[in-house]
């Protein structure tokens, strides 16, 4: 029996098709030494002078060097410095340098480059991100082609642990002040493991191992030839990219995606060490937040609880450290989810319940929390507070500030009711700036005189111990003091595909140690 | 032709040889899964389900009863062997912490001195660590200090104490501090030595074989293939992914073939994953053992369910977050160890002094350091 | 014709033209107002959005030199007259916090140029297949096709794909498509989803068959189709004369339909991560680069200028009575 052509063409045309999308199949996956990440936004300016985020300090780590860098224990070890000798004094160091390293562009590395670095941070003209990094030096002077001189402000007993700035190139910069916009925030030059190659169009950057690259520790060879930074703004979908094998790493995981990224052999999940705390702050100059009975009352309205179960696993913490913090105080009990007693403390501080809501002097008590557009989950915990405040008779506005919003309205107006946010500190986790009544990052406006007392005591302190016990002290009294209902710590992670080896990540800037990994 | 044909057939039909017996095969998993009635016999024969069940779900000391019972179920001594493990892990983190500190406070705080305590202590771990020249350093430190243990002054030690003692009411109760007029109080590091000599001395030394030996225990090992025995962590790793790939198939075929019952057993105790965190916890406890701390650490990390990292479960034994802090101290991660500890303390309130101690040495490390934080 | 009938018509196809240089010049003023007001609104509205570009960065040390280097304390007014000149006279100036420094021209130009084509084709998709569509019944699917909004397309349309991709490797139909892992790897077929999405998700369809619908229904209310018929024209040619009618209505739906899919375009663009005009406009907004988001404003608007004058031209030129100002 004759086929039909009709038939003919259906027997053919599923080989057909899948042949012509073997054709189109092309490999989307990486060259081999090429390590993929995903930012959510690509850096504007890669000028360690001027570094405004996080992904920007990251690119700073794979193409810039300081004199001292961490080791794996956090310890500073010499990165361009060979070695240093300071003073009976301590107001004075001498730092030889290597003389081994070069440039990208082969211009050889000396003394040159770290006086011109330090006057360009400290330049006021420059207006530096970073300037506070130099505030400690009095002065620095080249005292040979590979040897500098610091002076200090005070006697510094370990003055390499503030000498981890990143270096530039005297020979590329020239001249002070540097301006944002020199072209060298486009063609920067350093003397890391990297370097930078282009700007591409569809926003990604791409890196190449650096051919003069001399490790402070011998090793020259870097295992990653090729590096790609590929942005990509919606964070719920950074997950599923490293399953699909798009990218190779993840600095931080979503807590959501940590169950479904353990299952998948491909990835590996590193944990970070990182003292990160979510609060909802007050307006403590803000009637009516600066009554201590109102913030207690609200405090009571709230399950916290409740409120971190959609979002991811964490701890709930009573206090500004998180719980495996040596400083924070156990002994502080988490304020109770008390409605009766909430409203028995806004009864005594003259309000009065309505039907509708909680009123004193004719006005309704009402909230607007302002959160960060950038704080991942901030949407299901703003809703989960709403919520619960407002089935206490409390009417809550949500408001979602982008950067410029936030800066300007939250930190620069101090326009807020309440705002939702989170702090992350370093393994010193000093809270200083945050709750000291000079402190700059004393958004809420804390002003407690025992507080301030603590906090100088932990500060000066040389006695671990002492300053253990001042700090808790801190935690206690900061809990009672109320400026800000502290929530939770979550787990963080990178994720890395199986293809990278011997990863160690660094909980601030990730790429510290990258000139180590191995890509398979 | 036709017989050409039909021995062509013939041989073409012939059944393929039987694969190999898995090793797995033989595991605990495998026999509870086949055998669920002689599971539950296990459990009724051997200590009553819910000792069982508190063994399964990590939770040993309420396994225990009471350390002087002289008829002592399976569970309980495995429970003991466990807790005595522990505390010789958490003995070993505090010790080395301790040493650290005294070691570390001329260079971090030269304007203080040595606290007494903190000199006395040293010793004291030195000599149980029969380190006899620190201990000879350490107690001539003493001496200079003036610290002497007589009669008014009595050696605050609980390790030094333990017939007069009730360890059980000590570890609950205090976490302990000692006392002592001349050095003021101070986390006793001698208590977690004390409580794994006596858990050691009422755990059972020949449980025998069989189920109840290895219900909830690591993979059989010849299964496994061979360990790695250097500290190299891509071995381990290669290892740990060679483990997993046989694991994923073999349970896939496990589910397949398993009864109702049987289904039901795999997944609600989640058999697999507790066999597999258990051996990992085991390579870990062998690696930090012979002081291969990155692979302990990595073998410690594979084990844990990183969705639940904080909390004690079937997966999450105690011993794998001692590991962990063991590891992370000794290779320097003193912060990290903190976080380790965290889901002890709890549930072992001897695991209180072990944490501040470590605690003292990160803070210790931190001393001139100004700190960075950022919003977000 | 005689010559006297040839030269009787030359003064009328004169007044013609003439009659449409007057209306078109008055059309045309009209457009570069608007132009010019698109460019006002857009440094006012970003002027007043709360916070300025200084709040992006995180070092209040850097707030007084940049405040000074970019005008943001001079008062609104000043410094949107200022920009519009700039702009009248050429100077677009240079970016602030998006690519700092970076001529704003260049900017612009590169991204309208990767926009451009997607924005045609998805014009053209949109107009061609309303025209398609055209009748009561077509207009109604064309309106239930449009009533999903972009945005949901947008983003369901590259995770179906993914999926679609994943479960063909999975299976071993193919290995990694080029393709895969919308939207971050890029190519044609991105484009081409974007393209679809855009055109057929937004509402410029629905409004073209509307409208050529609406127009179809004038045009037999008018009778000349069966009085055509009545002198004997067949199918073809009333086919044709129905075509000539629709050209005007279909050439006013396309000029309709294409601002609202510049808006959208910003949305697609962002949604599917691709770098263009409507990308560097969010950005700049984001980052309150007053000079950036002012340029590609400049660019946009322009363009929607340009679409809008082209087309009121040649519908003017197709149909005589526009031509006399009816």
């Amino acid at each position: 029996m004759l086929r039909s052509p009709s038939s003919r063409t259906n027997r053919l045309s599923r080989p057909i098709l899948i042949a012509a999308l073997g054709c189109v199949s092309l490999l989307g996956s990486a060259a081999a030494g090429q390590l993929r990440y995903a930012e959510d936004q690509a850096p504007a300016i890669v000028n360690p002078l001027f570094t405004t985020s996080m992904a920007e300090t990251r690119v700073s780590e794979l193409l810039f060097q300081a004199l001292y860098a961490d080791d794996h224990t956090l310890a500073s070890v010499p990165q361009l410095a060979e070695s240093g000798e300071l003073s009976t004094d301590r107001l004075h160091m001498t730092v030889r340098l290597r003389d081994n390293v070069t440039w990208q562009d082969g211009t050889p590395f000396t003394a040159k480059d770290v006086v011109y670095t330090v006057r360009a941070m400290k330049d006021p003209a420059t207006a530096s991100t970073e300037a506070g990094r130099a505030r400690f030096i009095s002065d620095c002077r080249e005292v040979g082609t590979h040897a500098v001189q610091f002076d200090f402000v005070r006697a510094e007993l370990r003055p390499e642990d503030k000498l981890t700035f990143k270096i530039l190139p005297a020979s590329a910069l020239q001249t002070l002040p540097v301006k944002r916009t020199d072209s060298f925030r486009k063609n920067p030059i350093g003397t890391g493991p990297w370097s930078l190659v282009k700007f591409n169009d569809d926003n990604s950057v791409s890196f190449a191992a650096n051919a003069g690259y001399r490790g402070s520790d011998g090793l020259d060879d870097v295992g990653i030839s090729q590096i790609t930074l590929k942005e990509v703004a919606d964070k719920n979908y950074q997950a599923k990219l490293l399953l699909y094998e798009s990218i190779d790493a993840l600095v931080r995981v979503l807590p959501r995606d940590l169950a479904m990224l353990q299952a998948n052999r491909k990835v590996e999940l590193y944990p970070y060490q990182t003292n990160s705390w979510w609060y909802a702050g007050f307006n403590l100059a803000r009637a009516p937040f600066s009554d201590p009975k109102v913030r207690q009352a609200i405090t009571e309205m709230l399950d916290v609880p409740n409120m971190l179960a959609p979002i991811g696993t964490g701890d709930l913490i009573t206090g500004p450290y998180v719980p495996s913090s040596p400083f924070y105080n156990h002994e502080t009990k988490p304020w109770p989810h008390d409605p009766n007693a909430a409203s028995a403390l806004l009864l005594s501080a003259g309000y009065q319940r309505d039907p509708d809501g909680w009123y004193k002097a004719g006005r309704k008590l009402s909230i607007t929390v302002s959160a960060h557009r950038a704080l991942e989950s901030a949407q299901e915990v703003t809703i989960n507070l709403q919520s619960q405040l407002q089935g206490q008779g409390i009417d809550v506005t949500i408001d979602f500030l982008d950067e410029a919003a936030w800066r300007q309205q939250v930190w620069t107006d101090r326009n807020y009711d309440v705002v939702l946010s989170q702090w992350t500190f370093d393994r010193n986790e000093d809270i200083r700036e945050q709750f000291h009544s000079t402190g700059s990052r004393n958004l809420m406006g804390l002003k407690d005189v025992e507080v301030d007392r603590l906090l100088d005591v932990a500060r000066d302190a040389s006695d671990p111990l002492a300053r253990k016990t001042a700090l808790r002290a801190t935690h206690q009294r900061i809990h009672d003091d109320l400026p800000m209902v502290f929530l939770w710590t979550l787990d963080s992670y990178a994720a890395l595909s199986t293809k990278v080896k011997a990863v160690s990540v660094h909980p601030f800037a990730f790429f510290t140690w990258a000139s180590e990994w191995q890509m398979q | 032709m036709i017989l050409f044909l039909t021995t062509i057939l013939f041989l073409g039909c012939r059944t393929a040889p039987p694969p190999p017996p898995d090793p797995l095969d033989a595991s605990w998993i495998a026999t509870v899964v086949r055998e669920p009635e002689r599971f539950a016999t296990t459990l009724e024969g051997n200590g009553g389900r819910e000792a069982w069940q508190a063994f399964h779900r990590s939770d040993w000391l309420n396994v225990q009863g009471t350390l002087a019972g002289s008829a002592v179920s399976v569970p309980e001594h495995r429970a003991r062997a466990e807790l005595a493990l522990l505390e010789r892990l958490l003995s070993r983190a505090q010790g080395d912490a301790l040493l650290a500190l005294a070691q570390g406070w001329a260079k971090h705080s030269p304007d203080q001195p040595v606290p007494k305590w903190l000199i006395a202590c040293a010793q004291r771990v030195a000599e149980l660590r029969s380190d006899a020249p620190a201990a000879e350093r350490w107690r001539a430190q003493a001496v200079a200090a003036g610290i002497v243990f007589d009669e008014t002054n009595p050696n605050p030690f609980v390790i030094d104490r333990m017939a007069e003692m009730d360890l059980d009411g000590v570890r609950v109760g205090a976490g302990t501090i000692g006392e002592n007029a001349a050095m003021g109080s101070f986390w006793d590091p001698t208590l977690p030595a004390a409580l794994e000599q006596r858990y050691t001395q009422v755990a059972s030394p020949a449980l025998g074989v069989g189920l109840p030996v290895d219900l909830f225990g690591p993979i059989v090992e010849a299964a496994l293939g061979t360990r790695p025995d250097t500290d190299d962590v891509e071995a381990c790793r290669a290892f740990t992914v060679g483990i997993d790939t046989r694991l994923d198939a073999w349970s896939a075929r496990l589910n397949e073939t398993a009864s109702p019952d049987g289904k039901a057993l795999l997944q609600d105790l989640q058999l697999v994953q507790v066999g597999r965190s258990r051996t990992l916890s085991a390579l870990a406890v062998d690696a930090v053992e012979h002081h291969r701390n990155s692979c302990a650490a990595f073998y410690a990390e594979q084990a844990l369910d990183q969705a639940s990292s904080r909390q004690i479960s079937p997966v999450n034994t105690p011993t794998v977050f001692a590991v962990l802090a063991v590891a992370n101290v000794e290779t320097g991660h003193v912060r990290e160890a903190l976080d380790a500890l965290s889901p002890l303390r709890g549930a072992f309130p001897e695991s209180i002094g072990v944490i501040e101690t470590i605690g003292d040495l990160a803070v210790q490390q931190g001393l001139e350091r100004t700190g960075l934080s950022r919003e977000n | 014709m005689s010559p006297a009938a040839a030269g009787a018509a030359t003064p009328s196809a004169r007044v013609g033209i003439a009659a449409l240089a007057r209306n078109y010049s008055g059309r045309l003023a009209g457009w570069g107002l608007a132009w010019l007001g698109a460019v006002v609104l857009a440094q006012v509205l970003v002027a007043f959005a709360p916070g300025d570009a200084i709040d992006t960065l995180p070092d209040p040390a850097l707030r007084e030199q940049l405040s000074a280097e970019w005008g943001l304390g001079t008062p609104v007014y000043l410094r949107v007259f200022r920009g519009t000149a700039g702009v009248l006279a050429g100077d677009l100036g240079s970016s602030w916090t998006v690519q700092p420094g970076a001529p704003v021209g260049d900017a612009v130009v590169g991204a309208m140029c990767a926009s451009l084509p997607v924005l045609g084709a998805a014009w053209a998709l949109a107009v061609g297949v309303g025209a398609a569509a055209r009748g009561r019944k077509g207009a109604r699917i064309a309106r239930a096709m449009s009533a999903v909004p972009v945005v949901l397309l947008a983003l369901c349309v590259p995770g179906g794909v993914n999926a679609l991709a994943w479960k063909g490797m999975a299976e071993g139909w193919w290995t990694r498509p080029a393709f895969f892992a919308l939207p971050v790897e890029g190519g044609a077929v991105r484009d081409l989803l974007l393209v679809g999405v855009l055109g057929l998700g937004s509402a410029a369809m629905a409004e073209v068959a509307a409208r050529l619908a609406e127009a179809d229904a004038r045009l037999e209310e008018a009778g000349f189709l069966l009085a055509a018929r009545a002198h004997g024209a067949d199918e073809r040619a009333l086919r044709r004369l129905r075509w000539r009618h629709r050209v005007v209505p279909l050439v006013e739906a396309a000029q309709a339909v294409f601002t609202p899919l510049v808006g959208g375009l910003v949305v697609v663009e962002r949604l599917f991560a691709r770098p263009g005009a409507g990308d560097l406009l969010w950005r700049a907004v984001e980052l309150r680069d007053v000079p950036l988001a002012t340029g590609v404003v400049v660019a946009l608007t322009g363009t929607t200028v340009v679409v809008g004058a082209s087309l009121d031209l040649l519908r003017r030129a197709w149909d005589p009575r526009l031509r006399m100002g009816a």
